[in-house]
């Protein structure tokens, strides 16, 4: 069943794949609906492990009392029915899908992602504004940009990563002549009284 | 997260969260949300069931504040002294820019995928002729991987799903009742604001400016009981946003307000060399001569007159779901 997004009332047929927006017959809202075969199947029963039935047979690494139907694609240990995950063409345990999904091995399967180019940017760029905190800030960025340099995000780009090591290496500068000015003063007032 | 395995289509849609995309992989759809951190939906092409859109009015609305604010300049621009001229040219040239940009644009919308386990909006394709180029792409995909089904087995399936599904409910008329008398009212006193707020702009006078305060006032306290009886009763999305929006206008004005304080004190102690203490007859008497705060006068004339207009537009609006929240 498809629902109008607006009032969330039930569409009728003449909705379906029809070329041209048509009002909601409910709330009016010009609607356009393109609807594919999936709608319409049915959900997949999930298996269920097979007990053992002859003594020797391959039983699952898991339940030692299950039939073992599959290999893990990345341990190689038997699995029964149960403990098959399908992800991605490949058949996982439960453990290694944990271990995958922690180390970021498994393609498809990554949530989130921490953006360390903005965050070095931000860091590098924001603080300006109270020019004072450069001086701890400065080199944060720089070790976030080069530390995090071959992070992988979608959004993320390396001109990010050098505008904040450019600007955080411009800031420690700054700060390393202010510091000498300083000094050159004490040592011109000590001399001079 | 390989960028190389990923597509970008359509636009970026924004919001208080960050940006939204949508990414193209050969087996599936990447929804990405992404402000500090990046968060990603995954719709496989055998799994979408449907794509919706909807028309939004948006675009509308832009045309409409766009349009008002450039004639606004304009007509600042023609009673201009020099110097300012080019403030109110370029400001003008701005707001036909927005105007032009959102026309070529399109229609606005709002996108959905739904499969068997969620519906989401992708927030990237907010306009009509985006969401065309999306589904030129996607639709052959998902067909690939799901198969073709004619129109009439996909009427007839949709037609037993319709008959099974427990929630039917089609062709309802709206409910009456529960219209919203005090957004008529709340509305009204924006028109009523503007009318006063016109006649400022021609007749400089105390009296009339502190009509301006009480309407001013009035339609404050109106804006804030719509907004807590909005929590109460469904009055649709509409209409509830627009009360939002008139109240983001009305916390607007008191910003308007300050501006216009501090320009007037400051401008007349800056050319009369003394303190920028006045009183209040002071800065009534500097508001003719002071172009900025007249155009400030003028964008809050426009503004409460729009947010009026459109407000008692909807409020007379039949609304489907005027219903109490449960």
């Amino acid at each position: 069943m498809i629902e109008c997004p607006q009032c969330h009332s039930a569409l009728q047929k003449e909705f379906i794949n029809n070329s041209a927006f048509s009002p909601c017959p409910q709330c009016h809202q010009p609607i356009q609906a393109l609807v594919f075969p999936a709608l319409f199947y049915e959900p997949k029963a999930v298996g269920s492990a097979q007990p053992l039935v002859i003594d020797g047979q391959a039983n699952c690494f898991y339940h030692p009392d299950k039939k073992a139907v599959i290999l893990c694609s990345a341990c190689g240990r038997f699995l029964c029915a149960l403990c098959d995950i399908e992800l991605d063409q490949q058949h996982l345990c439960p453990a290694c899908l944990q271990s995958g999904t922690r180390k970021k091995k498994i393609r498809n399967i990554d949530s989130e992602v921490v953006c360390y180019d903005k965050i070095a940017f931000a860091v590098a760029f924001f603080p300006i504004l109270f020019f004072y905190l450069t001086l701890i800030t400065a080199p944060i960025a720089v070790y976030l940009s080069v530390r995090y340099w071959n992070t992988r995000s979608l959004t993320g780009s390396k001109a990010r990563f050098v505008l904040a090591i450019l600007m955080g290496l411009a800031q420690i500068t700054g700060w390393y002549f202010f510091f000498k000015f300083i000094a050159n003063h004490h040592t011109h007032f000590r001399h001079h009284g | 997260m390989d960028k190389k395995e990923y597509r970008r289509l359509g636009g970026r849609g924004r919001d208080f969260n960050g940006y939204s995309s949508i990414w193209l992989a050969d087996d599936h759809l990447l929804f990405c949300e992404a402000s500090y951190i990046e968060k990603y939906k995954r719709f496989y092409f055998k799994d979408i069931q449907t794509l919706m859109v909807k028309k939004t009015k948006s675009s509308l609305v832009t045309t409409i504040v766009a349009l008002v604010l450039a004639i606004g300049s304009l007509l600042l621009l023609a009673d201009a002294k020099k110097g300012w001229d080019i403030f109110w040219g370029i400001l003008a040239g701005f707001f036909f820019f927005i105007l032009l940009i959102n026309i070529i644009k399109g229609q606005s919308c709002k996108a959905y995928i739904q499969t068997a386990v969620q519906k989401e909006e992708l927030k990237g394709l907010v306009r009509v002729k985006k969401f065309e180029k999306f589904l030129k792409i996607v639709e052959p995909l998902v067909r690939s991987f799901q198969g073709e089904m004619d129109l009439n087995t996909l009427g007839i399936k949709y037609e037993e799903s319709l008959a099974k599904s427990p929630q039917r409910q089609t062709h309802q008329p709206p409910p009456t009742g529960q219209d919203s008398l005090l957004h008529t009212v709340l509305f009204s006193s924006f028109i009523v604001l503007s009318f006063f707020i016109g006649v400022v702009y021609f007749f400089n006078n105390v009296v009339l400016y502190l009509l301006v305060a009480v309407v001013y006032l009035m339609a404050l306290v109106l804006n804030i009981r719509a907004v807590v009886k909005q929590f109460k009763i469904n009055f649709g999305p509409v209409l509830r946003n627009w009360a939002w929006v008139s109240l983001g206008g009305l916390g607007m004005f008191i910003l308007m307000g300050y501006v216009s304080l501090f320009t007037l004190s400051f401008t007349n102690a800056l050319a009369h060399r003394h303190s920028p203490m006045f009183t209040n007859e002071d800065l009534i008497n500097a508001i003719p001569d002071n172009h900025f705060v007249k155009g400030i006068i003028l964008a809050a004339f426009a503004v409460s007159l729009l947010i009026g207009i459109v407000g008692l537009v909807l409020s007379a609006r039949p609304r489907a779901h005027a219903k109490p929240l449960v």
